[in-house]
This record gives structure tokens, sequence and C-alpha cells, in this order.
């Protein structure tokens, strides 16, 4: 089992040395030049020429990359242009923004999805069930850029229960915060787990353990408990690492409408600036991410279900 | 049952990992006695050198922290003292003084002096800056004694005072400067009314009370806040939530909303007009018949009605209507398709063509102005292509005269005309703003306007260069735009100046 994992963590090497190859020349493809970009439609010529000498514009492209690649593996992400410091220091600063953002919404999604599930699941074919599907489907159709502002506008402007922007002060005060951001995004991801729950629980309610521990008479609590949830988690849990890379996308724009300094409005702005280094750590840090959230699905899985470890 | 047990330890200390970073977030500064106003602005700003200037968030803030010998007055007709408490201009029209005004100290307590303003002129009048066209005449700056500062002029020079008004003449201090090296854009040292308390770059900008300010009992607030709100829809929902005090950039079908919502609406009207730029070096946009045919495409009601909700005017001059000489007696372009037809017909195109614009993406007014003119040049027989591009890259191929057609605004950053017929109606500083119109005639008329001290003969030339845009279509203007704010009740004294720049000194926030 360490052999099988430590196999999984020597992989993430390849993925992220992948991921810094097609990233560093995408952004290098997009038209517009970081000079430009900074220095705006009255630059003249000569400011222009300045500025790409000290942004090391003026190398080859495979030299930039082979500068980019022997710095980066020293830890060294390099200076951001437009925020005059190390690249480092200001992505990592935006990262406890991003994770809160990301750890809330997923727990947010769970509450909504697991009951509704079971609800579903439990009535299956009857009218609940249908309407909680539809309910779903409906969430799972609205974009995250609208669904953001009408749940700003209801609960943070019309009914004044919570702020609209901001991260707070820290504490409770972030906590509620982060509530509309992280509701956001969980009513993107929770039609997804509740549709997966619901199938999964399906699938265990007419399995033969399930009748046999009916027969023994254990009573609905414990069978639930110890048995139905357990076992309709599996799928749960693909489905979360699978959407992980959605829910990235989602937090990008729910930073922007929240008014939320982390990665994501950092990748977007410095995307614009053209900043290079900033989008380079951004999304290396967002394929990191990915991969070790994937990682931490399948050790979940074999924690859940002791025959996946056995097996490998 | 150790697996599952361990299982929900990781995913309690996954959810710790997310959440005690956040608990740890520093505290907010406690407001103090004038309190803080937050304004949310659309963008945060590049840089507080004057030299490296473009947008106007950096323009408005510089205006704030920095301040210039002379200022424009309220009614944006004339200049009155700031730095400078008086002036005198030669005879000759070739120099003029000014008296620093005394007591003047910078945030950090030290005397703003000759030396100070040498500097930063020197550095405004640069040619090879951006914004030297403003100052072009103007050969050199020096200090006469400790208290008076001499500019030396090529000619006479009419617009002095409105260009020393602009952020491009603010003051800044010698010393600090040169002590910032590379990093002296992000650390200004002005005399303004406002200091630099901190600068998260892409989030906020704090500036704070500056208690050396030389008008007494001003500012009233401790603090100001600039928060960056990208999208409009949330920069209005803050205001509207209570958690900024001014919206700025307000979409104009967003007003009504927010007069509901119970905020006030500050308008700037007449010194923005959209306008058009075409690349002249590309065919068939050489042909000034060619150009005035689209021009007279332009329905300009429609597009104040449907894309400006009525908040804006059609524009009857390239000047906005609060520029000093602004003509709109010069046969001003209407929405003509009869007219349109008929020159068409007597270019070289005369059955019409096909080219395509480039609209920045996510820019929404720019958009729909553009479908609009594309549905009435359909009708004389152009078809106009609307290809939406990353706003940069739209910029870079502005810059790099790779465009077609670029649809923006210009706004005047001073009243006086020579701003904007100096760049656009001179091909020397910028190649008529990247448009290659290159007209002598136009130049010499632009020459002469800046050294004219005559006001009716520059009205005159002024007039003349109007006309010549109406006659040689080298921009295509649309509507006047407004500038708009939506400020919450409890600002008082909020009052941008005719030409859309807002300064807080005068601002106070009415407890509750």
């Amino acid at each position: 089992m360490i052999r099988y994992f430590g196999g999984r963590l020597l992989q993430i090497l390849p993925v992220l040395f992948g991921v810094s190859l097609v990233v560093f020349f995408l952004v290098r493809l997009i038209p517009g030049d970081p000079a430009v970009a900074t220095l705006g439609s009255r630059a003249t010529p000569q400011l222009i020429a300045r500025v790409r000498d000290q942004l090391g514009l003026d190398l080859p492209l495979w030299q930039q990359y082979l500068n980019f690649l022997s710095h980066a593996l020293q830890g060294d992400f390099g200076i951001s242009f437009f925020y005059q410091a190390s690249v480092w220091d200001v992505t990592i600063a935006r990262l406890p923004i991003t994770l809160m953002l990301m750890v809330y919404s997923v727990i947010l999604a769970l509450i909504m999805a697991v009951p509704f599930a079971y609800w579903s699941a439990a009535r299956r074919g009857r009218v609940t069930d249908h309407a909680t599907r539809i309910l779903f489907t409906i969430g799972l159709g609205m974009p995250v850029f609208w669904s953001g502002i009408m749940l700003a506008y209801l609960l943070g402007v019309r009914w004044k229960l919570l702020p609209t922007s901001g991260p707070g002060d820290g504490g409770l005060d972030s906590l509620v915060h982060f509530t509309l951001p992280a509701l956001t995004l969980a009513i993107s991801i929770a039609p997804i787990l509740v549709r997966t729950l619901r199938s999964s629980l399906i699938e265990v309610l007419a399995s033969d353990y399930v009748t046999t521990g009916r027969a023994m008479g254990l009573d609905n609590w414990t069978l639930r408990r110890s048995y139905i949830i357990r076992n309709s988690l599996r799928p749960l849990i693909t489905v979360i690492t699978i959407n992980f890379g959605y829910l990235i996308g989602g937090t990008v724009i729910v930073e922007q409408i929240f008014s939320l300094a982390g990665v994501g409005s950092l990748l977007i702005g410095s995307i614009s600036t053209r900043d290079y280094a900033v989008i380079q750590l951004a999304t290396l840090i967002f394929a990191l991410l990915v991969v070790v959230v994937n990682l931490l699905g399948d050790l979940l899985y074999a924690l859940i279900d002791p025959r996946l470890a056995l097996g490998t | 049952m150790n697996a599952l047990r361990s299982w929900r330890a990781g995913l309690m200390a996954g959810v710790a990992f997310g959440l005690v970073p956040v608990l740890a977030l520093p505290a907010v500064a406690q407001d103090a006695e004038g309190g803080t106003l937050t304004v949310a602005r659309p963008a945060d700003i590049f840089t507080f050198d004057p030299y490296n200037t473009q947008d106007d968030r950096s323009i408005f803030t510089e205006l704030t922290v920095y301040e210039r010998l002379v200022r424009l007055s309220e009614d944006g007709t004339s200049v009155e003292p700031e730095l400078a408490t008086e002036w005198s201009v030669a005879e000759d029209g070739l120099s003029a003084e000014f008296t620093l005004r005394d007591g003047v100290q910078f945030w950090n307590g030290d005397p703003l002096t000759a030396e100070d303003v040498v500097f930063s002129l020197t550095r405004a009048i640069d040619q090879a800056g951006s914004w030297g066209f403003l100052f072009s005449p103007v050969q050199s700056v020096e200090a006469v004694d400790e208290n008076t500062v001499r500019l030396t002029m090529s000619q006479p020079f009419a617009p002095l005072l409105p260009a020393l008004s602009t952020f491009a003449a603010s003051i800044y201090q010698k010393a600090h400067f040169e002590e910032q090296g590379e990093a002296a854009g992000e650390s200004p040292m002005g005399t303004g009314a406002f200091m630099l308390e901190s600068w998260n770059k892409g989030q906020d900008l704090t500036l704070v009370r500056n208690p050396n300010y030389w008008q007494e009992s001003k500012p009233t607030l401790e603090r100001v806040v600039f928060r960056v709100v990208g999208d409009d829809n949330a920069r209005m929902l803050q205001l509207a939530s209570g958690e900024v005090d001014i919206a700025t950039d307000v979409p104009p079908g967003q007003v009504e909303q927010a007069t509901a919502n119970g905020a006030e609406i500050v308008t700037v009207p007449g010194s923005a007009v959209g306008f058009v730029t075409i690349n002249g070096q590309v065919e068939p946009f050489d042909e000034a018949s060619v150009r005035c045919a689209m021009a007279y495409a332009v329905d300009r009601e429609s597009i104040a009605q449907a894309v400006y909700f009525g908040r804006a005017t059609p524009a009857k001059s390239i000047l906005p209507s609060s520029t000093f000489f602004y003509d709109a007696d010069t046969n001003p372009i209407t929405f003509d398709l009869a007219k349109a037809r008929e020159l068409l017909a007597s270019s070289e195109m005369p059955d019409g063509f096909t080219f395509t614009a480039t609209v920045p993406s996510g820019d929404t007014t720019r958009l729909a102005i553009a479908q609009i003119w594309a549905a009435s040049l359909a009708e004389i027989g152009i078809t106009m292509n609307i290809e939406q591009v990353e706003a940069t890259t739209a910029q870079e191929m502005y810059n790099t005269e790779q465009y077609t057609m670029r649809i923006s605004s210009w706004t005047n950053d001073t009243p006086d005309p020579d701003e904007l017929m100096g760049v656009a109606m001179d091909y020397e500083p910028q190649n008529g703003l990247h448009s290659g119109y290159r007209n002598d005639e136009a130049r010499d008329l632009v020459l002469a306007g800046r050294a004219e001290p005559d006001s009716e003969k520059r009205q005159e030339i002024y007039s003349e260069l109007q006309e010549i845009v109406n006659r040689d279509c080298p921009f295509i203007y649309t509507v006047e735009e407004e500038r708009i704010f939506a400020i919450s009740p409890n600002v008082e004294g909020f009052a941008p100046n005719s030409q859309g720049k807002y300064s807080l000194e005068n601002v106070t926030l009415a407890s509750g």
C-alpha cells in the first residue's frame, strides 16, 4: 500500500512538468505583450523596449523556459512584474482564501446533497423524488456568475442577511463572509452529488446485505449509518474528485463576484496584465491541487473499502 | 473501524487546514473620527508615477495624492492657484514664472521647494514620456530662487495653465523619488490631502489623512479605501448593501435600479466622447469618402437610447462639449443614410465592401455600439463583421497599428482642445492616435492654435480643425458619454470636476 502511494506521488512530477510546459508556451502564444499591457496606448517605443528588456522578454523562448525551469526547481518562481514582488509570496498569500472557499463549498454541497439524495432514493419514483431531481437540475443549469449575483442580491441586498464582499476580519466573521460565495459554488456542484449519491443509494438499498440486515432486525438508524451510507460513498468521492477542476473554475468566477482576493482572481488579473510568472505559478498550484485531491480520493477509497488496498 | 476513525480525523484536519489561515487574517483598522470612505472602482491603478501613467484610475488617484501648481476651477472654465499662489507670463509669451505657496509640506514633513517642482516638471515635459506632448513647447524648467520657478518656451504656449493643471504636471518630492529608484512608481511622496497607507495590488488601496496638509481643517475623512470590484453587478450590489460608499463607472443601465436602492447619482456630462479610430493605412479606409460614408451611417440617437439608456447624447464634434472652443456648428456629422450612400457611390468602393472590426471581449457597451452600426452599414452595402478579441490583445493590435477599426472613447484631462487635437490631428506625436492620418494643413493649425494667445483667433483655429474632422473623418465620433457615479446618501461634498476627475478633500461622511 505504501509502495502504491509512493508510486502515485512520483507520478505527480511528470504531470507538473507537463503543465508547466504547456502553460509556459500557451501564455506566450496569446498575442499582447506584457510591456504593452502595463504601458497602455500612449507608451512610446523607447518605454516598451526598456520594459521588455527588464522582463527578459528579448531572450529566445526555449532559453526563457529553461531559465524558468531551473529557477523553479530551486523554489524561485521569479518576480511578478506587475506586483514587483516575489511571485511565490504573492500567490501563497492568496492561497488560504481559495482553500477556505473550496473546503467550505464542498461541505455545504454535502450538507445539501446527502439528505436530499437519501430522501430521493428512499422515495424513488414518487413526487418528492422527481421534485428533488428537477430542483437540482435547475441548480445545475444556473451559471455561477448568474447564481452568485442573484444570491448576493437576494440574501445580501434585499434581505440583508449576509455580507456580499471581502473575506471578513477572521474567525466567525470570515465564516459569515464566505457563506455566500461558498453557497454559490455549492449550488453548482450539489446537483452532481445528488444524482450520483441517489443512484448509488438505490443500488445499495436493493442489495442483499441490506435485506439481510433488515431481516436480522437491525433498526433503520444503524442500518443507514453502518451499511447504507458507507457503501454508497465511493462513487460520491469519485465525483467530488473528478469535479474538483470544475470547482476551481468556479472559484475563479466567484472570487471576482464577491471581491475575494484568492488565487483565482489573481490568475484572472494576471492574464489581463500578461504577468507570465504569476500565471505560471497559479496554474501550477491549481494543477497540484487537482492531482493531490485525486490522490486523496484514492486514499479515502482504500480507507473506506480496505478490499481495494489489498488488491493492489 | 480504525480506518474509518482516521478517515474522519483526516477530513477534520482538511477542514481545519482550510479554515485556520483565514481565522488568522488581520483585523481591519478601526474607524477614527472622520470615518472611512470606501470607493469601489472596476480596476486597480498601475502606478503613482505620472510619467508612465496610462489609465483613468491611476490618473484620478494621482490627482488625490499629489497637487499641482494650478488647478481647474469648479466650473471648469479657468484655473486657480494650488501650489503656486501667483504667476506671470512674459510679454513675448516665451517664459512664465510661478511663485510657490509658503508652508507647504510633503507627507514626511519636509518643505516643498522649487527644486522639487523643477524635478517633477522636467520629467513631465520629457518628450519621450507618454504625456510630453501636453507640454511640447516647454523647453526647460528652472528655479529662479527658493520660491520661484520659471518655465521657458520655444514659442508662445496658450494652453500652458490648463496643461499644468493635469495629473501629468503633478509635483512630488525629488529626494524621495530618487531614493526609491525603480520602486518610485509605488511609493509616492506628495503634498495632497491624503497619503498612501497601503496598496494590496489588485485588491485595495488605502489612503490616510495627511496631518500636515496646508488647507486648514481639511480633509475631514480619516481614510479612503479604493476597492477593486471588477464586476459591474457586484459593484452595484456592494453599494446597495452598504459595503461601499461610492461606486464609480456605473453602467447606464443600472442607474434606475441604484436610485431605487437609495443611492444618489452624480453625473459629469460633456467630458468624454465615444470615438471610433480608423486605421487609414488600410484600404479602403485611406479614402475620406469611404470613412465619411461610414460616419454618416452611425445612428447616434439609437446608440444613445439603446446602449446608454438615454444617458448620452449624439456627439456633434470630435471634442467633448465641455472643451474650450467646442463648436457644434462645423457641419457636424449626423445619421444620414442618403448622404452615406452618396459618399460611398462617389468613392472607389461604390458597391460596398466587407471588413472586420475588433471589439474587446466582455465590453458589452462597445459591442452593442458595433452591432447597431453594423446594421446601418449593411443598408449602404458595407458588411462589418465583429470580432471579439481579448482586451490586452486588442490594445496591442491598436498600438502596433495592426487593427482596422477601434471603438473606444476619448476623455479629456484638460479642458483645452490642444490635448486631443495635439495627438489626433498632428501626426507627429502618435501617428494621429494610430490612425495614420497625415494632414499638414491640420498640423499647422494645431501648432498655430497652441501658440495663439488671443481667444477669438484660437476659436477660429479650433473651429476649422473641427470642420476638417467632419470633412475627412479620420475619426468617427458617436455619442457624448456621461461619467456616472452612484453614492450612498451619507456621503456629502463629492463633486467631480468638469473633466470627471474627483478629489476627496471636501468629502464628509454623515454618521449612520
